[in-house]
């Protein structure tokens, strides 16, 4: 077993297998040894912490991803299982974080997880709808508006 | 500030690499916080990889094959940079001592991105010329790239034992109909046969494999898989088998050169360090069953060997270790199978080479 930390000093015992999952611990893991001491996540809140682990879990019996020599072959798939999409089902500040949280603990299928779940709110939308979707200001002046589109033309449709 | 907008450009890029370029330029024109998030040059610079190919994956897979076309895309005006020219000048003088750092055009982690403009400069350069605006543009471009893809296969046809600058001359040329058909398995069907006709196995392998991902059923791909398949099956061997050439693909293993020596000695009756005529022509009989011409003999005689120095001192025409193995990596990268036949009739196990 190992014991995870959050930020605000909560400690989480979760299996080795559910652990490793994070780069970031299995690294550490094989650098200090197993240890019983807590591992400090100086950057995760334990209310995040605890939506990650919940990931790890159901997927400790996943297939490790197969490093093949065609990784410059973008993977640009929608294929969000219903399973991921109901976990991805939170409020946008908890989305966010987890995101930075599986950046940090280098989690690389919850980090595309997170990154398609946005992708997917962002893609084909107006400017307007983006900025109502996030809470964004608007602080652009008209010419610089005008400016940015009239850069920008070469990538509209196609 | 909106929490999308408090993302760290490393986590903004790899959601960014999801969405396609007319997203990022909405996305431009959100704020001026993510306006420069989407402007970041290493952003652009990698999408340039992700949608249209990794110019650097193909360069150095070239390189492996022995064919080197890095000098003929740096000096070429026809490509569209797909690099940022401050950041090589970087790692050239700054960071020699972290070539991790440096050698990825994007690094995952670090802070130090720029914001020059390049890089969507780059990418939209690149962008124009795959999704032409203009009828026009496109009908010339098609002819040009057929025209172009024609002259490749005419040099490889033409010359199968060509120069390495021929290789090279034809592989970039494929990169300048890769610039405008980034999805065209053709081109890494025709890097790949390079490779095979370099007898770069490997490297052949990887651009089959990156052709048959665009375009799993482009015949010619899969005929040359197959093809590179069983020679890499027969020559590093499957099962029992141990390998007969070495990993670079161009020598022998260890285990076949043992044997070799050990033929060559059997070979040399009159035991002066050569075989002479006499003796190649029995070597082909014990593994034709028959004796050859002697013009056969004089013609293998000058494709491996030549006027070689005998223990006495004295010139003898005929061959060395050297030659005899030169003519079985020869055979070895045309047919495996016979060479294990061969080692099977000189009294060796066909599958461990050894001596039985």
């Amino acid at each position: 077993m190992v014991v995870l930390q959050s930020s605000d000093g909560k400690n989480f015992t979760v299996e080795r297998g559910v652990a490793i999952q994070s780069v970031l611990i299995k690294n550490l893991l094989e650098d200090i040894g197993e240890s019983d001491e807590p591992i400090p996540l100086p950057n995760v809140s334990s209310k995040v912490l605890e939506k990650v682990i919940e990931y790890c879990e159901y997927h400790v019996d996943d297939p490790s991803p197969i490093l093949d020599d065609l990784d410059e072959i973008p993977k640009r798939s929608d294929d969000i299982t219903p399973q991921d999409e109901n976990y991805m089902k939170v409020d946008q500040e908890l989305l966010f974080e987890i995101l930075l949280a599986a950046n940090y603990m280098d989690i690389k299928p919850l980090l595309e997880l997170g990154c398609k779940t946005v992708a997917n709110m962002i893609r084909n939308k107006t400017a307007q709808e983006i900025r109502t979707m996030f809470n964004i200001v608007d602080d652009f002046s008209p010419e610089e508006r005008e400016q940015i589109k009239k850069e920008n033309e070469w990538a509209e449709d196609h | 500030m909106a929490l999308f907008e408090l993302l760290p450009q490393d986590a903004f890029n790899k959601i960014a690499l999801d969405l396609e370029a007319d997203d990022l330029a909405t996305l431009m024109l959100v704020s001026r916080r993510l306006n420069r998030l989407a402007s970041c040059d290493e952003l652009w610079i990698e999408k340039i990889s992700a949608d249209f190919g990794d110019r650097e994956h193909i360069i150095d897979t070239l390189a492996e094959a022995g064919v080197d076309i890095a000098e003929l895309v740096y000096q070429s005006t026809d490509l569209v940079p797909w690099r940022h020219q401050q950041l090589d000048d970087e790692s050239d003088s700054d960071c020699k001592d972290d070539i991790s750092e440096c050698s990825g055009i994007a690094p995952s982690t670090g802070s130090s991105y720029l914001y020059t403009g390049v890089g969507v400069r780059c990418y939209r350069d690149r962008f124009v010329r795959v999704f032409p605006r203009s009828g026009d543009d496109a009908v010339s471009t098609v002819k040009s790239a057929e025209a172009t893809l024609e002259s490749v296969k005419h040099m490889l046809r033409d010359s199968p034992r060509a120069s390495s600058d021929v290789f090279a001359e034809a592989a970039y040329r494929l990169l300048l109909v890769q610039e405008y058909y980034p999805n065209s398995a053709e081109c890494y069907y025709l890097w790949a046969l390079i490779c095979f006709m370099l007898n770069s196995f490997k490297p052949s392998m990887s651009f089959i494999g990156i052709g048959q991902s665009i375009n799993g059923e482009f015949a010619p791909l899969k005929e040359l898989a197959k093809e590179v398949q069983s020679i890499v099956a027969g020559a590093y061997g499957t099962g029992n088998q141990v390998p007969l050439l070495d990993s670079a693909g161009s020598g022998p293993s260890p285990h076949l050169a043992k044997a070799l020596a050990i033929v060559f000695q059997r070979l040399d009756s009159d035991r002066d360090g050569v075989l002479n005529a006499t003796e190649l022509s029995h070597m082909v009989r014990q593994t034709n069953g028959q004796a050859p011409p002697p013009a056969v003999v004089s013609q293998i005689i000058g494709s491996f060997g030549g006027q070689i120095q005998a223990k006495s001192g004295r010139m003898v025409q005929g061959w060395n270790l050297a030659s005899l193995t030169d003519f079985y990596i020869a055979q070895t990268l045309d047919d495996p199978s016979e060479t294990r036949k061969d080692l099977a009739k000189f009294g060796f196990d066909p599958a461990t080479l050894k001596y039985a």
